[in-house]
């Protein structure tokens, strides 16, 4: 990863171009959670979003194009032209300011303008002068970033150019769509399969290279098949979608919620140690016995058997996996409708038994 | 540079040939009006045909690569 070099004194952003002096009413966690949902962030560069900046870079004739992803503390960069920068902090970044806008922003000589005079990036490289940035818009009405063109000499578009660069937005915007859709389980919302695994793939690595915790909760339904056969399948699905939003609701911003098979699913727990997974699990297990189903003259409770654990720092995903699986039969073993764990150390006793 | 008389037409036929899960059409009939739009703009900024053509069809074969993929994924989630 390459941070945009700055140099130190130029490293104290003002206190105008703090994003807390967002709009007031910008509702910046909608808009954050909204970012989460394309899972986007910190992926390779694709092909479908470097054919949109490189032809924006030459129908326009400008040095530097960007798809902008704004995150809580930087602007990353899915693709990029004309940049060897994957990110900058996000206090210095135009689009924090283009995001608040609801058409394009342009600032034609930022050197001219008190806003960003004394920007980093004004000051030293890439010595912006000239931003033109267009916000992408979820289809929820989001802001999540921009497609914006730079210049290091002021200039002006016209509003031709200006068209060009909301058409080619759209367009970016259609391709994150297209991931997104393939990427959710159309009955509860939750991540596909080989989604989830690939977010826990990249939690595992972050969480490794960032020394933090990370917790897992595998879950099954209890007795879902029997719902199934007495109410028909359409009344197990509404206790899918049912058990699906009691997750939505519990699940912060960055956790990860997928539905990796019939029943069965799974949560990613960044930054949660043995505790607050174990109280998490609980939590659900609590709320989901809680719950009545309406499926048209039937009322449906339902309960869950969860295995959680925390990484080890060392385990594979698939071995992770495993263990929050494994410790998921032994909930269902015991009774059902509760939480269990299954320590690793309790698994190497067991191999060395075997 | 690949030339192509008519890239739309071209887009559109690709687009007929494949079978698209009903939750993808929507985004399929966007991306392809964009690409119309897109052509438009293009012209009215005075870019060549030839290049435009070459253009439009390599942002729509991108996009295809990752709409076979994205078919593929909702088959395989959905059986």
């Amino acid at each position: 990863m390459k941070t945009l070099e700055l140099s130190e004194a130029n490293r104290e952003p003002k206190m105008s171009e703090m994003p807390h002096c967002l709009k007031s009413g910008f509702d910046e966690t909608g808009r954050l959670a909204a970012l989460d949902r394309y899972s986007v962030l910190d992926t390779p560069a694709e092909e479908s979003f470097d054919r949109i900046t490189r032809l924006a870079q030459s129908a326009l004739n400008i040095p530097i194009v960007l798809v902008s992803l704004v995150d809580e503390r930087r602007q990353w960069f899915k693709s990029r032209q004309g940049l060897d920068a994957t990110e900058t902090p996000r206090e210095i970044s135009f689009c924090t300011h283009a995001i608040e806008q609801d058409g394009p922003y342009v600032v034609n000589n930022a050197d001219k303008q008190p806003l960003f005079a004394e920007n980093p990036l004004v000051l030293s490289a890439p010595f912006i002068r000239f931003y033109a940035g267009i916000p992408l818009i979820t289809p929820d009405g989001h802001k999540i970033g921009t497609l914006c063109a730079i210049d290091t000499r002021p200039r002006e578009f016209s509003n031709e150019q200006l068209s060009l660069l909301e058409d080619l937005a759209r367009l970016v915007v259609d391709e994150l769509e297209l991931r997104h859709i393939a990427n959710t389980d159309s009955l509860t919302g939750a991540r596909t399969q080989r989604h989830f695994r690939s977010g826990l793939t990249r939690a595992i690595e972050r969480s490794q290279r960032t020394q933090t915790n990370l917790g897992l909760i595998m879950i099954d339904l209890d007795h879902f098949k029997t719902v199934n056969d007495t109410y028909g399948h359409a009344a197990g699905d509404a206790v899918l979608r049912a058990f699906a939003e009691i997750c939505r609701q519990e699940v912060r911003q960055n956790d990860l919620f997928g539905r990796v098979g019939g029943e069965e699913f799974a949560i990613v727990l960044p930054d949660c140690g043995i505790e607050e997974t174990c109280q998490f699990a609980e939590r659900l297990r609590r709320k989901v016995k809680a719950e009545t189903v309406t499926y048209g003259e039937h009322s449906m409770q339902f309960t869950m058997s969860a295995g959680f654990a925390v990484h080890d720092g060392t385990e594979s995903d698939v071995a992770f996996l495993e263990r929050g699986d494994l410790a998921m039969y032994v909930a269902k073993g015991a009774g059902r409708d509760r939480v269990m764990t299954i320590e690793p150390c309790e698994l190497q006793a067991d191999a060395r038994m075997a | 540079m690949r030339q192509v008389d008519d890239p739309l037409a071209l887009i559109s036929s690709k687009i007929a040939a494949t079978d698209i899960p009903v939750r993808l059409q929507s985004n399929v009939a966007e991306h392809y009006r964009r690409l119309g739009s897109l052509m438009d703009r293009l012209q009215s900024l005075g870019m060549d045909r030839i290049a435009i053509s070459a253009h439009v069809l390599a942002i729509y074969e991108a996009y295809e690569r990752e709409l076979l993929r994205s078919i593929a994924e909702l088959e395989a989630s959905e059986t």
